[in-house]
């Protein structure tokens, strides 16, 4: 269940969406939600603010699904965290939604593009 | 399994709960070491993170198994909330298991005797042929000439005598054609069933054979392993048993259960009357059944039976019948109908009770679901914090009411189980009840897959109906205002309230439609049996004495019967004796009609000159208490020498004759030239002939010895009149008939009891709509009670504060007793809508009165109103004795 409370100032995302930006965090080595959260938030330049409640079943539901894989680890300072990492399915899974995301982009594109 | 899956439940659980720790933990040390203090850090990773307990249920969701997992759990729950509170749960147990056992009992009813499929091979093969009855000659064409039967019998259940443990006793026995056991499928459970080579005049190697059901084998002989081989004196003949049928199989005919069988050929040798009854084309007095070549659809069949069927009867004609005879009889129509739930004369007697019935306990069970809805609304209203919580917490919606309709299901499901067997108790009363000595039923009621399948879906149903809307309101709670304890909060809002009343004015509505249903049907009964039937019914007794199974015949018989009378005559105690051949309301022994002319009179169309006839002995109407208008009754000299005489009642003498004395005038009966020109000697007042429930009927009545062709092959029946005191006399007469003859099987009744078996029907649906229309007054009483209890402790401030600005405490009463009228009068009204406008479908079933009979009507709602007032007084009397301080106080 997606939790209704608004974010800030922030976009709001769809599931499938969430899922592909975890995927694709993980690509860069394997890191724990908290690392997940600031990571996706840097890189969208702090439009993206994803919050506990949906990262964490998106992740959950990631490993169920085993395109993630976890396993507890000491983190830098000396915190015990569980940390993500990519499988290779995970990493097939990935090519597959960035082009279907970019295909949903040119599509959408096409439409909202004004008239020649 | 369940262990295993749990046990890694609380760990996953503990492992989530680290997992987000860690990731709070890990926000605030960045924060701390970008400056901020340990306390700002947490709050701020706090905030940044959202919602903890949200995400945490939010995870959780992802783990379960789907849905399979979510209802065990929800069932867990819901299991620990009843077993919390007992006594509730008893108590909603127990309404659903009424409702759904009462349900389940008038379907496996309406199952054995409507739905269910004999329990033979392929069932759906079988067709029989239309119209009761065929002659033995007509089946012989057919079944020379039918190419699309695959098997095809002739069957017939009879009333003969059987002799058990030395007594001959008045039995059903079924006559079947050798072909009926190898096309209906049916394997012996022991021995060897009915051949075709069985099938012979005078019986096949073995001789004359019989077959027994299961249950006579068990009932009977014990089962005993050499029952085979022994001989069973059928009238009288003597049989070899050699088979007994399989424990399920009954025969063809639903509802009755025959427990000998024996070959068709064999019945010539029954009776010496019916000895050529197997050539005569003229008898039809046998079913025809047959299977249908497989692949072969029934229209098919019919189209190609069609072409068949008048070169049948063409060839079964009687060359010397009369032209307009034979041409009625070629222009005979049949069909062939499925067959597959075998042929009933109780379905066609009891259809129709059946479905109101159905009807009468569906409501019962609607009244039943608005009472436990009432009690489970109240139950939510005390859960309302539990609720409260839950939702403030995240719970959605929809996962609540998810888990109160898991509860309801599960209430729903043990009312059911116990409905079950509540039913089977039930429905085996019930047949009990509608089975009469002269008709008796025999009803396998176990329960099969549509019975199960019927009950589970009336479970579902209702655990539907009685959960959704109170599931809908309960969680449409403001939490804030729910959390806190005033009572007021407490006590609901607006929304619960206007539920349980609307659920209590449908609990009156729909009880005072079984309310009406009872009356109606009471009264209706009590008009049949209040009737004017034209004769007097007490001190009457009816004694039937079968010599003709004894073997007596002719003039033989007819000696008999003059000594029965005075024997009878002689026995201190008894006022008077008559003989009949047909018994005062004979039931389903059948009637006695012929066409009647008179000389002078203006011909009349051919069917209203049936009359009704009856062959008596002297001293018949001073018997029954039928009075004699003018003229005189039959005498010792109305015998076989005297001049044709007959009597007939008022009805006929009023259409034949109005406006002159019919007392010598002649009418003719029939065609038959020793019943022409009969003087009319007497007329006696109309008496009921058939039924109670009958209009009234032309009759005329004959000297029994001016038929000595006729009486000569019958049995007569004995009406005796006694004295007040003597109605013990039964023993006196039974010995007098032994002294006369030890092997004639008698039986002896008093009228009263013949009268109440006639209207067994009515009895059984009078009583049913009774008890269901008190079961329903009181689930409805009991529902106001408790709205109004609610409401008087709801508005315990307001009363306080009414009390203590100086309101009387009768007006406090009032407030209560009007609440309680107001709702009961919009019941009342509902109810009186739907029953006008259901009314007409009853109307079939009630005698002498209207369903929208004013008095009936008038005294249910008045029946209503009292419920309503006695429902009040409870509430009333504890509103009246609020203390205005204490309710002041307690906020």
């Amino acid at each position: 269940m997606q939790n209704r409370q608004p974010s800030e100032e922030g976009v709001e995302l769809l599931q499938g969406t969430l899922d592909m930006l975890i995927l694709r965090t993980l690509q860069w080595g394997a890191q724990h939600g908290h690392g997940i959260r600031q990571a996706i938030r840097a890189s969208s330049g702090e439009l993206l603010y994803i919050e506990g409640g949906s990262l964490y079943p998106a992740l959950h539901r990631l490993e169920r699904q085993g395109w993630i894989s976890a396993e507890w680890k000491l983190s830098d300072n000396k915190q015990r965290a569980k940390y993500y990492r990519l499988t290779s399915a995970g990493r097939k899974q990935l090519v597959a939604e960035r082009s279907k995301w970019e295909l949903l982009v040119k599509a959408i594109g096409r439409v909202m593009r004004p008239a020649e | 399994m369940w262990l295993r899956s749990l046990l890694q439940r609380a760990r996953k659980d503990r492992e989530l709960d680290e997992e987000i720790r860690a990731d709070l933990e890990i926000a605030a040390q960045e924060r701390i070491r970008a400056g901020a203090s340990p306390e700002e850090a947490a709050a701020a990773a706090r905030r940044d993170f959202g919602n903890v307990t949200i995400a945490k249920e939010a995870t959780r969701e992802t783990w379960s198994g789907g849905w399979l997992d979510r209802l065990a759990l929800d069932t867990r729950y819901s299991l620990r909330q009843m077993r919390k509170n007992p006594g509730f749960t008893a108590v909603v147990v127990s309404i659903l298991a009424l409702g759904i056992g009462a349900n389940t009992a008038v379907f496996s009813l309406v199952d054995g005797v409507i739905l269910k499929t004999l329990p033979v091979a392929d069932p759906g093969e079988l067709v029989s042929l239309e119209s009761p009855s065929f002659s033995y000659p007509i089946y012989e064409q057919i079944r020379d000439r039918a190419e699309i039967f695959d098997g095809l019998f002739v069957w017939d259940i009879e009333d003969r005598h059987v002799e058990w443990d030395g007594e001959l006793q008045a039995s059903q026995v079924l006559v079947a054609g050798g072909e009926f056991y190898s096309t209906l499928g049916v394997k012996p459970a022991a021995g060897r069933l009915i051949r075709a080579e069985d099938d012979l005049p005078a019986g096949g190697l073995q001789g004359p054979v019989a077959v027994i059901s299961h249950s006579c084998w068990i009932r009977r002989f014990h089962q005993a392993p050499d029952v085979i081989g022994k001989a069973i004196r059928v009238d009288r003949v003597l049989f070899t048993i050699v088979g007994v049928t399989p424990r399920e199989f009954f025969g063809v005919a639903v509802g009755m259960a025959p427990e000998v069988t024996i070959p068709v050929t064999m019945v010539p040798k029954l009776d010496p009357r019916d000895s050529d009854i197997l050539r005569r084309p003229s008898n039809a007095w046998l079913h025809i059944m047959g299977r249908l070549k497989p692949g072969l659809s029934i229209q098919q069949a019919d189209s190609a039976f069609q072409v068949l069927w008048p070169r049948v009867l063409e060839a079964t004609t009687n060359p010397n019948m009369p032209r307009d005879r034979r041409a009625r009889y070629l222009s005979r129509a049949t069909a062939l109908i499925p067959a597959a739930s075998g042929h009933s004369r109780v379905r066609r007697q009891f259809a129709e009770p059946l479905w109101l019935l159905m009807s009468l306990v569906a409501l019962l069970l609607l009244v039943a679901c608005a009472t436990v809805a009432n009690l489970l609304l109240a139950k939510a209203s005390a859960r309302r914090r539990e609720v409260a919580v839950r939702i403030a917490l995240g719970a959605s919606r929809f996962r609540v009411m998810r888990q109160l309709l898991t509860e309801g299901l599960l209430l729903a499901g043990l009312g059911g189980i116990f409905g079950i067997v509540l039913a089977r108790w039930a429905a085996g009363v019930l047949v009990g009840l509608l089975s009469t000595s002269h008709n008796p039923i025999e009803l396998a009621l176990n329960p099969d897959w549509r019975v199960l399948a019927f009950t589970a879906a009336v479970a579902l149903a209702t655990a539907i109906l009685f959960t959704v809307v109170p599931a809908f309101r309960a969680t449409k709670i403001d939490p804030g205002p729910a959390l806190k304890e005033t009572s007021r909060a407490l006590a609901g809002g607006r929304s619960g309230w206007r539920l349980g009343k609307s659920l209590v004015v449908s609990q009156v509505a729909v009880s005072m439609l079984l309310l009406i249903g009872a009356v109606l049907f009471t009264r209706s009964l009590n008009l049949i049996l209040s009737a004017e039937a034209g004769f007097e019914r007490n001190n009457l007794l009816l004694l039937s004495p079968d010599a003709v199974a004894a073997g007596y015949e002719g003039p033989r018989l007819i000696r008999f019967y003059g000594e029965l009378l005075r024997r009878l005559n002689g026995i201190p105690g008894v006022r008077s004796v008559s003989l009949s051949k047909v018994p005062p309301v004979s039931n389903e022994q059948g009637s006695w009609t012929q066409s009647v002319s008179v000389e002078g009179a203006p011909p009349q169309p051919e069917e209203r000159t049936y009359t009704y006839f009856n062959a008596i002995s002297p001293g018949y109407f001073e018997t029954i208490g039928t009075p004699l208008i003018r003229g005189r009754d039959f005498g010792p000299h109305d015998n076989e020498s005297g001049p044709r005489t007959v009597i007939v009642n008022e009805l006929l003498a009023r259409a034949y004759f109005p406006s002159r004395d019919p007392i010598g005038r002649r009418i003719s009966i029939g065609r038959d030239a020793s019943r022409q020109n009969l003087e009319i000697v007497g007329i006696v007042k109309a008496a009921k002939y058939q039924f109670l429930q009958e209009p009234d009927r032309r009759i005329a009545y004959l000297p029994y010895l001016q038929l000595p062709e006729f009486i000569g092959g019958s049995d007569m029946v004995a009406e005796i009149r006694t004295t007040a005191q003597a109605n013990r006399i039964s023993g006196s007469l039974l010995r007098e008939v032994r002294a006369m003859d030890r092997t004639i099987p008698v039986v002896i009744e008093t009228m009263a009891d013949r009268i109440r078996e006639s209207l067994v029907k009515e009895r059984v649906i009078a009583a049913i709509a009774g008890f269901l229309g008190i079961v329903a007054l009181l689930l409805a009483s009991a529902g106001l009670c408790g709205l109004l209890a609610y409401t008087v402790s709801r508005r315990t401030n307001e009363i306080g504060i009414r009390i203590a600005i100086g309101a009387k405490r009768s007006s406090v009463v009032w407030m209560v007793l009007s609440e309680s009228l107001k709702l009961a009068a919009l019941g009342i009204a509902l109810g009186l809508a739907a029953s006008l406008a259901l009314g007409k479908w009853v109307a079939s079933l009630l005698y002498g009165l209207e369903p929208a009979d004013a008095a009936v009507l008038t005294i249910a709602s008045a029946v209503m109103i009292s419920v309503a007032i006695a429902a009040a007084s409870i509430p009333a009397r504890r509103a009246a004795r609020v203390d205005p301080v204490v309710a002041l106080r307690t906020e």
